[in-house]
């Protein structure tokens, strides 16, 4: 661990800049219709303290989050730093999800209206049909049970073991989606990726027939190229950057 | 004074906060999509008088200002404020549902697009398939007669007969939500509408896959949430109606 001891309210450039890239994540993720009510949470590693993760605290809308909103916990579920409260259910998710995957800097969850209707429906398999989805080949899980949200750390922890080893993205049944990633834009562009396909995978299946399968072979080479931080993922990023400093610049607070 | 009321008099604030809460819960409802045409209402026992209730005249919602709601009693006179007409579906719904139910403070009626869709089903079962669907369990009612509009007391009754929980799917028409505040209605016919649009897109793409009974039954009481979560999942939205249409529905 490289942990160095924190005094509340110190922030520096690396967690401001990590602060400002979450607030975002929020501001779009609800541009683009993914919350549900006021629930669910993102969540990420502060900068140079591997046990210390930013999280949006309960009783905010994703529209009117601040860098500064955000709160600091650890990865035992203990309360850091911020005024506000976090909700059970972020906390666990998050603090166990972080500790079980030291490699995953940014961990999102959302109750996305296509992918969580994908995690309704019985028995349902992400198919490798659109060029899309390639990017989350070999790196899917399922958990194909309820067990209840996640308000507890056994819970938390189960659904950590879940998510795997060098997954992305996790289904949780009757509940919704869990991304993974090294990066905020990572871990986003995987959110986006995933309501996508899973909408596009619904529409597709309308038509009546069976899906085109893309070759194996090939899936997994664009799940390679698509590893860590892709290009695109930076550039989807940055372009909703923009349109923020230019719609709604109070992000950054 | 010993005098003892045979009404409490009611307070010329609660009643002023009444019709603050209940124009604020017709502009958010506009916001989110759930009035169809110039249709729905909702309505509120005015504080302090049990037998009159707080209603909508016919028109838009996101139009809708505090002092133009009108007050009328359960025989239909009207006794205060409020401008236009007053839909006769909606007083022979509002009164007849009030009457049935004096803990209904709050009686939403509206014809929201996903929820109502489901009205349309043969079989409108929500289902337990998924976690926000939960706080629903056991907590709602399907209606599944449809005799043309409620335009007398008879149909009224009926229906407020039938709707004998917080949430009643109406055969062929739509929902009505119950319930004791304003911020708590608000927040139940909000995930009710988020979560028959998530079953609308499931079933599109299979059988819904229910959660276990004994789970469903323990989280069922935990996601009828908290108070003070109700309070700043209203005052959120609140704040976000204020911010951008201002003041207008306090006029």
């Amino acid at each position: 661990m490289s942990t160095v001891a924190r005094h509340p309210g110190a922030v520096d450039d690396a967690e401001r800049q990590a602060r400002c890239e979450l607030a975002a994540a929020f501001r779009i993720a609800d541009h683009l219709g993914w919350q549900e009510g006021m629930g669910n949470h993102f969540s990420m590693v502060v900068p140079g303290h591997d046990n210390h993760i930013l999280i949006n605290p309960y009783g905010l809308l994703w529209e009117e989050i601040t860098a500064s909103d955000l709160v600091v916990i650890d990865t035992d579920g203990n309360h850091v730093a911020g005024e506000r409260k976090v909700d059970s259910t972020a906390r666990w998710i998050h603090a166990m999800c972080h500790k079980a995957h030291p490699e995953a800097k940014v961990i999102l969850h959302t109750h996305a209206p296509w992918s969580t209707a994908f995690t309704m429906a019985e028995g349902s398999v992400f198919e490798f049909s659109h060029q899309t989805t390639m990017r989350f080949y070999g790196k899917i899980a399922y958990d194909r049970e309820y067990h209840g949200p996640g308000d507890n750390k056994d819970e938390g922890a189960r659904l950590a073991s879940m998510l795997g080893e060098g997954n992305i993205a996790l289904f949780l049944a009757a509940h919704g989606v869990i991304t993974a990633g090294p990066s905020v834009a990572a871990a986003l562009y995987s959110m986006f990726a995933i309501e996508t396909c899973c909408r596009r995978q619904a529409l597709a299946k309308q038509f009546g027939d069976k899906l085109f399968q893309i070759d194996p072979e090939i899936c997994a080479a664009g799940a390679k190229r698509h590893e860590g931080t892709s290009f695109n993922a930076r550039a989807f990023l940055d372009a909703h950057l923009r349109r923020l400093d230019r719609t709604s610049p109070d992000f950054r607070d | 004074m010993f005098t003892t009321a045979l009404r409490a008099e009611p307070s010329a604030d609660a009643v002023r906060q009444a019709r603050l809460d209940l124009a604020a819960l017709f502009r958010l409802g506009a916001r989110a999509g759930w009035q169809e045409g110039c249709g729905g209402h909702i309505s509120m026992v005015v504080p302090g008088q049990p037998d009159r209730i707080l209603v909508n005249t016919y028109g838009r919602w996101e139009l809708i200002t505090a002092s133009g709601l009108a007050i009328v009693d359960f025989d239909g006179n009207r006794q205060d404020g409020g401008e236009g007409r007053i839909d006769p579906a909606a007083f022979f719904i509002h009164a007849r549902m009030h009457r049935a139910h004096p803990d209904a403070t709050v009686v939403l009626h509206s014809h929201q697009p996903y929820a109502t869709a489901l009205a349309m089903l043969k079989d409108p079962d929500l289902g337990i398939a998924y976690q926000t669907s939960l706080r629903f369990y056991g907590h709602i009612a399907y209606d599944s007669e449809y005799n043309g509009g409620v335009l007398d007391d008879a149909e009224g009754d009926r229906m407020a007969s039938a709707a004998s929980r917080p949430i009643t799917f109406l055969s062929n028409h739509g929902i009505m939500v119950t319930g004791p505040t304003v911020p708590q209605v608000y927040e139940m016919t909000f995930m009710l509408e988020e979560t028959a649009k998530r079953t609308f897109l499931a079933r599109q793409m299979g059988e819904l896959k229910p959660v276990r009974e004994e789970v469903a039954r323990h989280y069922a009481s935990r996601f009828r949430q908290s108070t003070a979560k109700t309070a700043d999942f209203w005052d959120s939205f609140l704040q976000l109606l204020k911010r951008d249409e201002g003041d207008g529905y306090k006029a």
